[in-house]
């Protein structure tokens, strides 16, 4: 949450877009998604949260260099506003991917938070050489 | 009698197991709230749960001491343990409650007990759990943010 | 006739017609010619036709006596010789019809008989008896025809009769064999008259326990339905106790909810006492009282949850138990008002055969005397054939008789040839 996209913004809060991948709802901050794919839903960061079950839809979000990266999710549930004081770091003992950067306490449900800026062609590898 | 000095434990049971964490390393007793699983983490880590504004990983000790795995239902308790400022939830099967145990019954942790026994203070014989195995809950969390940060 | 008149006589006849001869006039009858004179009238008396007195030696008187004599005797001999010739033709053609008849008689020729005669006396005779004949011939014929048709008539009188003599004795053995018949049917009809009582005297006994079998059949009704009534009465229980047992269930769970969360809260409050040090102590005393209260009441939810699941349990297996009992009475209520109908029917069935049994005893009854009438009606034909047939032989004989005077009169027809 280091990334300018938080920082930036003056508002009380900040808007996310909500996300499902195999059966687990997340959210990512709206200014890093440049796009929603609909005729393309491939991927080319590696599946960091597992394969899509359906796979229809893909967040188009710029990695380091400029490039277009694609994350497909199964399902795009929609932007919403969400107040800083319902968003917590993730405990470091959780052991979390480094890309799940927190997490919005969504009344009794805890929504992942990920930080598209983090995710590379190679997030997966190197999860896996960890 | 003479008092003897004692500790008070927190006790309950995880699989066949009987457990026991300094009733001062548990914060609070609560029921299972909604879990979110996390992707790509070690199996122990069932997931993240909210609590009382906390975002808390729940710690499956089943599966951290590589005795089987739990199976969390709505009437699932996990209590909240926490060393420092760390906290985690750590998931139980059944509550028993609080007991007092006198030092002198205390034994040290057996030998060769392979990586469970690093992270006991001692054990305990008694006729209501058969083995109370004591567990260091600052260790387990520690162990758990060390891995983490060596990723 | 009278142109046969015999020579001699004519000859006489004309020597004497120019007479008479002038008698001598001195003629004096003497004695010795009035001798010769009465010996040609004597000759005359006695036939001698034929002797003439002789005129010579007498006298004149005497003479023309004598020539009258003569005459007369000549005439005489005429007369005589006209009288036998009339007489010889008479008695031929009397000959001749004497032969006809003859020849009728003898030979029955009756066409034979053609006898005429120009003889104005006996033409009217013969005539006669060519009717005579004729008639015959008719009689003759008429018999004939009379004769063959009585032939034939007592020809097909014979056969007529002998037919008649046969089928009265083919008759006579169907009468006999009937009789037999009739008798066997009289000991049939009594083993039937038998037997249709022992019927009646069994369909009286099944009458009875349908009879019986009806009325257990309607209890067996009555107690289904009781049964029914009941198992309904129970389900309805079985119902109301479920809804109770889910709503006794529904407040255990509030219950457990309840405990549990005091659960929870003695829990943590007894951790607070515990992080309390020895101001805590009282604290956590009456904390582990309530944990220790809470599980109580979890046990004694957990046990009524049990109970209840057994209730539940229980009343499902009674409800089912009800239901197949429902079920069961209901098959047994139709399968009874089936057995009902049955029985019924028996019942109509056997009431039908009773009926019908007695029926055919008293037909039999009255057969056996109907029987008995026939045989005796056919042991008085039997006689009445036996006299028939009796009959029938003589009538044949008698036929054979008549038969042959048919051929003997027709034989004797035949004799007489009329044609």
């Amino acid at each position: 949450m280091k990334g300018a996209a938080l920082g930036a913004t003056e508002l009380v809060g900040i808007d996310l877009v909500l996300f499902e991948i195999a059966g687990s709802c997340y959210a990512a901050d709206l200014t890093q998604v440049r796009r929603i794919d609909v005729d393309d839903p491939t991927e080319s960061v590696g599946a960091p949260f597992g394969k899509p079950v359906v796979g229809r839809r893909a967040l188009v979000f710029g990695g380091s260099g400029g490039l277009d990266l694609r994350l497909a999710v199964d399902k795009v549930m929609g932007v919403e506003r969400v107040p800083f004081e319902a968003l917590r770091r993730m405990p470091p003992a959780a052991q979390a991917p480094k890309a799940t950067i927190g997490a919005w306490l969504r009344g009794d449900q805890t929504v992942l938070l990920i930080d598209l800026s983090t995710l590379n062609p190679f997030t997966t590898s190197s999860l896996e050489q960890a | 009698m003479a008092a003897q000095p004692d500790e008070e434990v927190f006790v309950f049971r995880t699989g066949d197991m009987a457990l026991g964490v300094l009733s001062a390393r548990v914060r609070e007793v609560t029921r299972m709230g909604p879990l979110t699983p996390l992707p790509r983490t070690p199996s122990f880590v069932l997931g993240v749960v909210g609590h009382r504004g906390e975002v808390l990983p729940l710690i499956d000790l089943l599966r951290f001491f590589g005795q089987g795995e739990s199976r969390p239902t709505s009437r699932s308790r996990f209590f909240i343990g926490e060393t420092g400022s760390f906290m985690a939830a750590f998931f139980a099967d059944a509550v028993v409650g609080l007991r007092r145990i006198l030092l002198s019954d205390k034994l040290p942790p057996p030998l060769g007990g392979g990586s469970q026994a690093e992270f006991l203070t001692g054990v305990v014989q008694s006729p209501e759990f058969g083995t109370l195995n004591l567990l260091d809950v600052a260790k387990v969390i520690t162990h758990a943010r060390a891995k983490a940060v060596i990723r | 006739m009278t142109t046969d008149t015999p020579a001699t006589g004519g000859k006489k006849k004309k020597s004497t017609t120019p007479s008479p001869t002038p008698v001598p006039a001195s003629a004096r009858v003497t004695s010795s010619e009035a001798a010769a004179l009465l010996a040609a009238v004597r000759n005359m008396a006695e036939g001698k036709y034929d002797v003439r007195v002789d005129l010579s030696g007498l006298s004149a008187e005497s003479a023309q006596l004598a020539v009258a004599i003569n005459d007369l005797m000549t005439r005489v001999q005429e007369d005589l010789a006209e009288s036998n010739y009339r007489r010889e033709r008479i008695q031929h053609v009397v000959d001749n019809a004497i032969g006809g008849l003859m020849v009728v008689v003898r030979q029955g020729e009756l066409s034979a008989f053609n006898t005429s005669t120009d003889d104005p006396v006996l033409a009217p005779l013969l005539d006669g008896f060519g009717k005579v004949i004729e008639t015959l011939r008719t009689f003759v014929r008429e018999i004939n025809e009379a004769a063959l048709r009585l032939s034939s008539s007592a020809n097909e009188v014979l056969a007529a009769s002998t037919q008649h003599e046969s089928s009265s004795t083919e008759q006579a053995a169907a009468i006999h064999e009937t009789t037999a018949t009739m008798e066997e049917l009289k000991h049939a009809s009594a083993q039937i008259a038998e037997n249709a009582g022992s019927v009646a005297r069994v369909a009286e006994e099944t009458l009875n326990s349908a009879r019986s079998g009806r009325g257990a059949i309607a209890e067996f009704i009555q107690a289904m339905q009781q049964i029914r009534a009941d198992g309904i009465a129970v389900s309805e229980s079985i119902t109301k106790l479920l809804r109770r047992v889910e709503r006794i269930g529904t407040v255990v769970e509030v219950i457990d909810e309840i405990a549990d969360r005091s659960d929870l809260l003695a829990l943590n409050a007894a951790l607070e006492g515990s992080r309390a040090g020895e101001a805590g102590k009282g604290f956590s005393i009456v904390a582990a009282e309530m944990r220790r209260l809470a599980e109580n009441v979890l046990d004694s939810t957990k046990e009524i949850k049990n109970l209840i699941s057994e209730i539940r349990e229980a009343t499902t297996a009674a409800a089912g138990a009800a239901e197949a009992s429902r079920t069961a009475t209901e098959a047994g209520e139709r399968l009874g008002s089936v057995a009902a109908t049955a029985v019924e029917g028996i019942l109509a069935g056997v009431q039908e055969t009773s009926d019908a049994a007695r029926v055919i005893n008293l037909a039999t009854q009255q057969q056996r005397t109907a029987t008995e009438q026939v045989v005796a009606s056919m042991a008085e034909i039997e006689d009445v054939t036996r006299q028939t047939t009796q009959a029938s032989k003589q009538a044949t004989s008698a036929a054979a008789e008549l038969t042959q005077l048919a051929t003997r009169l027709s034989e004797l027809i035949k004799r007489f040839k009329a044609d």
